[in-house]
C-alpha cells in the first residue's frame, strides 16, 4: 500500500524522480521504466544541444522555402486570374481589384468549352484504350511463357527511351496517308499507343498476384480469357487506375503531336487552345490565360480526387494477401 | 449433399465427351449408373529442363478411393497432382480419368476440383462468390447454384460467413471455404495439395478427421498430397510414397508400415523413425547372426528362411531396421529371449505422456526406443533392451531393398 502510494507520487512529480532520493529505490522495485521515459522527455524539452537546435531550424527553413517555392506559382496564377487588366507583371499577390471577369471572358469569347470537351473525349478514350492494351499485354507477359517474351520486354523498354516526338513525322505521314489527319478519334488511338513503362509496372503488379489464383480458376473451369476477366483484372484494378490516370494526364497536357495533327480549331484540345490563346488572339493577355488554365486543370483535379485512394494503394501494395 | 451424385448433369457429360480423343470409349458407367471416377497414370515422366521431377510413375487410383501421395519436399508429389489436374503437361506418359484419356484436355474439361496449400481463394470475392465461381463458369442455373452453395456451406459450418471476404476469415475458415469451393462443384476427383499444412497443430488434427468423414460421405475419389507421414497414415486408404520423382511403394498404411519395400519407405513412414544399424550377416557357431562393431544378434529361423533366397553370399553387408517399439524393456520378454539383449547407454529421456521415447547408444549405433510411461530410466544410466528379432527388417546395404518379405 505504502509502496504503490510512493510510486504514484513519484511519477506524478518529476522533480522527485530527477533529484529525489527515492529514485534508486524505485529502480530496485522494478518500476524503473516509467521514470526513465519521463527523464528522456524532460531532457528533450530542456537540454537540447546548440547544434541540435540549429539543425532543427535549418530543416524548418528549408521546408518552408520548398513549400513556398512550390506553392508560389500556383498562388500567383490564382491571383492573376482574379486581376483586372492584362499585364502579368503588374500583378501583386493580393489583387488590388477582385474580379471574375476573366473567367466570364474566357467562356464567352473563346471556344474554351469545346476545347475541354475535345480534351475529355480524347483523354478518356485514349486512356481507356491504353488501359485495355496495357492490361492484356501485361497479363501475357506475366503469365505466358513464349518465345520472344524476354526480348519483347527489353524491346519495349528500349523503344520507351526514344522521345515520342521522334515518331512525329512517321505518325503524321501515316495519318495523312490514311486520310485521318485532323480526326480526333483517330488521334485517340495514336495517343493510346502502348506505354512500355505502364506495361512493365502492370506486369510487375500481376507477377505479385499468386499464380495459384489462376490455377484455381482454371480448375474451376475458366478459360484464359475468363481468368483474366474475372480474377486478374479485378485484382489489378488499383494498378490499372494508376495507368488510366497517368495516361489521361499525359494526353491532357500533350502538345507537340496534337499541334501537328489537329489543325481545325474545332478539334483543338485544351493545350492547343491555350497556346493559340497566348500567341494569337490575346497576345500577352496573361490574366485571361491564368483563368483559362485554372479552369482547364479542374477536370484533372476532380478525377484525381476521386481516384487518389486507388493510386496510393496501387503504388504501394505489392502482393494481394489471400 | 451427403449422397454421391448418381447422375451427373448433362453438360458435364457432354463436356468430357466432346473433349476426349477417345470419345467412343470415354465414359465408363458402373452398375449404379454414375461415373467411374478412377484415375490411372501410365508411365508419367516430367522434366523441367535438365531436372527430372517425376520419373516413370504408373499408378491406379480406384473409384471412391482416398489415395495419399507422400514424400519429402522435392519428391515430385505436387507435380504428379498438377499433372492429374492438367496444370502441368507431362513430358511423356498418359493420364486417364474415368477411363478417358485426358492428356490433351485442359483443367476445365477434366471435371476435377483442387484445394491448394495457400487456399487460393479469390480475394476480391466473398465466400459465396468464391464457392459459386466454378458453377457460374459452367453455366449452372442461378437457383441451382444458390441451393448447392448454401447446402455445402451448411455442411461445412460456414453458412454465416457467406458474405465475408477471404481476408476477414481465420485460417481454419479459409480452409473450409477452399474445401467448399471444391465440394460444390461435385467433381469426379478431388485433388488436394497439402491443404492442412498452413493450419496450426490442433486445427490440423481436427480438420484431418473432418476431411476423412467428408470423403467417406461424399465418396469422391481423392488424391491428397502431403509431406506429413502422420497425415498419410491416418487418412489414406492407400499411400503412394515418392522419392526423387520415383514411386517407391503403393499400398495400405498397414502394409507400408509392416512391410516397407526399401530403406527409404521404412525410414519415412513411422514416427519416431525406424532405427537403422549398419552391419553384416555372418555365419557363427550359434548360426546366422547380424553383427556390427559392438553387437551380435542371432537371426531367428523364420527370418532366415525369408531372407536366404535374397542373399548370394556370406558375410553380407546389410542394414538392420528396428521399429522403436521393437526395442523391448519388459523383463518377461527379455527372459524369454536372452540372446536378443543389448546393453545401451541412455542419452535422453523424452516423456510424451502416454509413452516415453528413449534415445540410446549401443556401441556405435544410436537407437530410439518407444516404451511405456512407467519405465524407470534416467539420463546417463545403462539400460538393457531386447531387440525383437522376429519383427526386424534387413535391408541390402547396396540396393537398400528390404530382404524380408512378410
Amino acid at each position: 500500500m505504502t509502496d504503490s502510494g510512493r510510486c504514484k507520487q513519484a511519477q506524478g512529480d518529476t522533480a522527485i524522480i530527477r533529484e529525489g532520493p527515492g529514485r534508486e529505490d524505485l529502480r530496485d522495485r522494478g518500476v524503473d521504466k516509467e521514470p526513465t521515459r519521463r527523464k528522456a522527455v524532460l531532457r528533450g524539452k530542456t537540454r537540447l544541444r546548440t547544434f541540435e537546435v540549429v539543425g532543427l531550424w535549418l530543416t524548418r527553413v528549408i521546408l518552408w522555402v520548398a513549400v513556398l517555392a512550390s506553392l508560389f506559382p500556383t498562388a500567383w496564377v490564382v491571383t492573376a486570374s482574379f486581376q483586372k487588366g492584362d499585364a502579368f507583371f503588374s500583378n501583386t499577390l493580393i489583387p488590388k481589384q477582385f474580379t471574375v471577369e476573366n473567367y466570364a471572358k474566357v467562356i464567352r469569347e473563346t471556344d474554351f468549352l469545346r476545347w475541354v470537351k475535345n480534351s475529355l473525349i480524347l483523354c478518356t478514350g485514349s486512356a481507356l484504350i491504353q488501359v485495355f492494351l496495357t492490361a492484356t499485354a501485361a497479363y501475357g507477359f506475366s503469365r505466358f511463357r513464349f518465345r520472344g517474351r524476354k526480348y519483347g520486354l527489353m524491346t519495349l523498354l528500349l523503344l520507351q527511351m526514344f522521345p515520342a516526338s521522334m515518331a512525329l513525322v512517321a505518325i503524321y505521314t501515316m495519318l495523312a496517308r490514311l486520310n485521318l489527319l485532323d480526326n480526333l478519334y483517330a488521334f485517340m488511338f495514336v495517343m493510346a499507343g502502348g506505354s512500355a513503362f505502364n506495361i512493365w509496372i502492370t506486369k510487375g503488379y500481376m507477377d505479385s498476384l499468386p499464380k495459384e489464383l489462376d490455377e484455381a480458376a482454371m480448375v474451376d473451369g475458366a478459360t484464359h480469357w475468363q481468368v483474366f476477366r474475372y480474377v486478374i483484372l479485378p485484382l489489378a484494378r488499383p494498378m490499372l487506375i494508376v495507368v488510366f490516370l497517368w495516361s489521361f494526364m499525359g494526353t491532357y497536357s500533350e502538345f507537340m503531336l496534337s499541334s501537328a495533327v489537329l489543325k481545325n480549331p474545332h478539334n483543338y484540345t485544351i493545350a492547343l487552345g491555350l497556346q493559340r490563346f497566348i500567341l494569337n488572339q490575346f497576345a500577352a493577355r496573361w490574366t485571361l490565360f491564368s483563368a483559362a488554365s485554372l479552369m482547364a486543370s479542374l477536370p484533372v483535379v476532380i478525377i484525381w480526387m476521386f481516384l487518389q485512394k486507388y493510386v496510393v494503394s496501387g503504388l504501394t501494395r505489392g502482393a494481394v494477401k489471400g | 449433399m451427403h449422397e454421391r451424385v448418381r447422375f451427373p448433369d448433362e453438360r458435364a457429360y457432354k463436356r468430357v465427351f466432346k473433349g476426349s480423343l477417345h470419345a467412343s470409349v470415354c465414359i465408363t458407367l458402373n452398375r449404379e449408373g454414375s461415373y467411374l471416377a478412377d484415375v490411372r497414370l501410365e508411365g508419367i515422366t516430367k522434366t523441367f529442363g535438365e531436372v527430372v521431377a517425376v520419373r516413370d510413375v504408373s499408378l491406379d487410383i480406384a473409384d471412391e478411393e482416398f489415395l495419399v501421395l507422400v514424400g519429402p519436399s522435392g519428391s515430385g508429389k505436387s507435380t504428379v497432382l498438377r499433372i492429374i489436374a492438367g496444370l502441368e503437361v507431362q513430358t511423356s506418359g498418359h493420364v486417364f480419368i474415368g477411363g478417358t484419356l485426358v492428356d490433351d484436355i485442359p483443367p476445365k474439361g477434366r471435371d476435377i476440383a483442387m484445394v491448394f496449400q495457400n487456399y487460393a481463394l479469390y480475394p476480391h470475392m466473398n465466400v459465396y462468390e468464391n464457392m459459386a465461381f466454378g458453377l457460374k463458369l459452367n453455366k449452372v442455373p442461378r437457383d441451382e447454384i444458390d441451393r448447392r452453395v448454401k447446402a455445402c456451406a451448411q455442411m461445412l459450418g460456414i453458412a454465416d460467413l457467406l458474405g465475408r471476404r477471404p481476408r476477414e476469415l481465420s485460417g481454419g475458415q479459409r480452409q473450409r471455404v477452399a474445401l467448399g469451393r471444391a465440394i460444390v462443384r461435385q467433381p469426379r476427383v478431388f485433388l488436394m495439395d497439402e491443404p492442412l499444412s498452413n493450419l496450426d497443430a490442433k486445427l490440423r488434427a481436427q480438420m484431418r478427421t473432418e476431411l476423412q468423414k467428408l470423403q467417406r460421405s461424399l465418396r469422391t475419389t481423392t488424391v491428397y498430397v502431403t509431406h506429413d507421414q502422420l497425415e498419410a497414415m491416418t487418412m489414406g486408404d492407400r499411400i503412394a510414397v515418392l522419392k526423387d520423382g520415383v514411386l517407391q511403394q503403393v499400398d495400405t498404411p498397414d502394409v507400408l508400415y509392416g512391410n516397407p519395400v526399401n530403406m527409404f519407405v521404412a525410414g519415412f513412414i513411422g514416427s519416431p523413425a525406424m532405427n537403422m544399424i549398419e552391419g553384416r550377416l555372418e555365419q557363427r557357431e550359434q548360426g546366422l547372426v547380424f553383427a556390427d562393431g559392438g553387437l551380435t544378434l542371432p537371426v531367428p529361423d523364420r527370418l532366415k528362411q525369408m531372407i536366404s533366397p535374397n542373399i548370394p553370399r556370406l558375410p553380407y553387408e546389410v542394414v538392420l531396421g528396428v521399429r522403436p517399439e521393437d526395442l523391448v524393456g519388459e523383463p518377461a520378454f527379455q527372459e524369454a529371449h536372452p540372446s536378443w539383449l543389448v546393453d545401451c547407454q541412455v542419452e535422453v529421456v523424452e516423456p510424451m505422456g502416454s509413452e516415453v521415447y528413449l534415445h540410446l547408444v549401443a556401441g556405435t549405433a544410436s537407437l530410439t526406443a518407444r516404451v511405456g510411461p512407467h519405465v524407470n530410466v534416467k539420463d546417463g544410466m545403462t539400460w538393457r533392451v531386447a531387440v525383437n528379432m522376429e519383427k526386424v527388417h534387413l535391408f541390402d546395404a547396396k540396393t537398400e531393398m528390404n530382404l524380408v518379405k512378410r
